[in-house]
Formats: C-alpha cells, sequence, structure tokens
C-alpha cells in the first residue's frame, strides 16, 4: 500500500473510526444500563410485593 | 434451518459486514498515507499487515469465537474477500493501487489468511482462551504479508519492493505483529461484551 497519498481520505477515515467508536460505545452503555435497571426494577417490584402482603 | 447452517450464515454474514465496515473505516488512500506520510513508515505491504490483515483475523476471531467450529475462519476471510472486490467493482471505489485490491491475487492472498488462521487455531487448540487467538493472529498476519511481498507488492512496486533491506523488512513485520495483536485484543474484548461476561 504505497504511492500517492491523501489527506483529506485520512481526515475522513478518522472521523468514521470515531463515529463507529463513538455509536458502538453508546449502545454498549445504552444495553447495559437497561440491563441493570431492569434488575433494580425487578428487585423494587419484589420489596413491594413483599411489603404488600406482610401487610395483608 | 439447522444449526450448522446458522454458523455458516453467521460467517457469511461476519465477512459482508467487515468488508462494508472496512471500507467505510479506510476510504481511498486514507492507509498509505497515514503509514507513509503520517507514520513514516517504510513500504511496501505494512498496510497490509499493520491494518488489512489485522482487520481480517479480528472478523475471524468474532466469527469463530461465537461458533468455535473449525472452517469458520476460512469463510469469512473468503466472503470479506469477495465483497470488498464486488463493492469496489460496483462503487469504482478508489483504492490503493499497489495492494490490487479485487484481483485474483487479492482474493487468494485472503484466503491464505484465513486457511492459516485456521490451521494456527486447530494447532492452539490445547491452550488457554486468549494466547492461542494472539499466536495464531500473528503467524497468519507474517504469512500475509510474506504473501503480499512475494505475489503483490513484488510485480506492483517492482523498485520499491528491490529496494526491501534487512531493516525494512524487520520493521514491516514487528509493526504486522503489533497490529495483530492490537486487533487480536480488539476481537477478544468484542467477543466478551457480546457475551456478556
Amino acid at each position: 500500500m504505497c504511492g500517492p497519498v491523501d489527506f483529506t481520505a485520512l481526515i475522513v477515515s478518522i472521523e468514521r473510526i470515531s463515529l463507529l467508536a463513538i455509536t458502538s460505545g453508546s449502545v454498549i452503555v445504552a444495553w447495559k444500563i437497561i440491563n441493570i435497571s431492569k434488575s433494580v426494577m425487578g428487585e423494587c417490584m419484589r420489596k413491594v410485593f413483599q411489603f404488600t402482603t406482610e401487610i395483608i | 434451518m439447522d444449526h450448522v447452517g446458522k454458523q455458516f450464515i453467521m460467517a457469511l454474514g461476519m465477512g459482508a459486514t467487515g468488508a462494508v465496515l472496512f471500507l467505510f473505516a479506510f476510504p481511498g488512500l486514507a492507509i498509505p498515507t497515514l503509514m507513509h506520510k503520517i507514520l513514516k513508515l517504510p513500504g511496501p505491504g505494512i498496510g497490509f499487515g499493520f491494518i488489512l490483515g489485522p482487520f481480517i483475523i479480528a472478523c475471524s476471531l468474532i466469527a469463530y469465537g461465537f461458533t468455535k467450529k473449525y472452517g469458520i475462519a476460512v469463510i469469512t476471510s473468503a466472503m470479506f474477500s469477495i465483497t470488498i472486490s464486488i463493492l469496489i467493482f460496483i462503487l469504482k471505489l478508489e483504492t490503493p493501487g499497489p495492494g490490487k485490491f479485487g484481483s485474483i491475487e487479492f482474493i487468494t492472498g485472503l484466503i491464505i489468511l484465513g486457511l492459516s488462521l485456521e490451521a494456527c487455531l486447530y494447532l492452539f487448540k490445547g491452550m488457554s482462551s486468549f494466547f492461542p487467538h494472539m499466536i495464531s493472529a500473528i503467524i497468519s498476519d507474517i504469512i500475509f504479508v510474506s504473501y503480499s511481498l512475494f505475489f503483490i507488492f513484488s510485480h506492483t512496486v517492482p523498485e520499491k519492493y528491490a529496494a526491501l533491506t534487512l531493516n525494512k523488512i524487520l520493521i514491516i513485520f514487528t509493526v504486522s505483529v503489533i497490529g495483530a495483536v492490537l486487533f487480536c485484543l480488539l476481537a477478544v474484548i468484542v467477543l466478551i461484551i457480546s457475551k456478556g461476561r
């Protein structure tokens, strides 16, 4: 891969790699947050249910 | 569809996706500009060794990591080479001339890369999880760079090929090893995140 060079292509490449990294990173973080919130919500619901049944 | 069919489709999908991602992430002459103008590294073949070869290795390792079946790495790299050749031909994309992207020599080189990766994964199958992947990536990348130097760059840039010295070859191989290790780490990270371990 030697021969002519193109700095514009390199800048576009850096932009696109950054875009891919940010997008995939955001998707992963969003996925983790959804999973954590699901388990936290599940635990809260269980506590509420337990508390309600104890009162009844 | 049976289990083997799904794994086959997954390898094909991984190869095709990898090719599209590669063309998206490294348009035109981005790789030679980075290698020879920014990093001031000697050529020819260092772009193949540092980026193209390790990128395909990472795609193949990810597909292999999901399926754990032999033959997946070859299918992934073959699909990668065919997809990239078709896309370059249809979309008339600009590629670095000396690399002969889309040619028979290029496709053969990528299939040899997949075959060598496959052979290495088979040889190191008894070892722990990360090191066989890394050693396989390094060996197959070195084989790919050697093939490219002998069968592609010796024809396309004979004057630069003739000017290769032992120091330049050592630099090309060392940088290729670094690329293989980095992309192998990337593949392992992707596998860990995807499997949620």
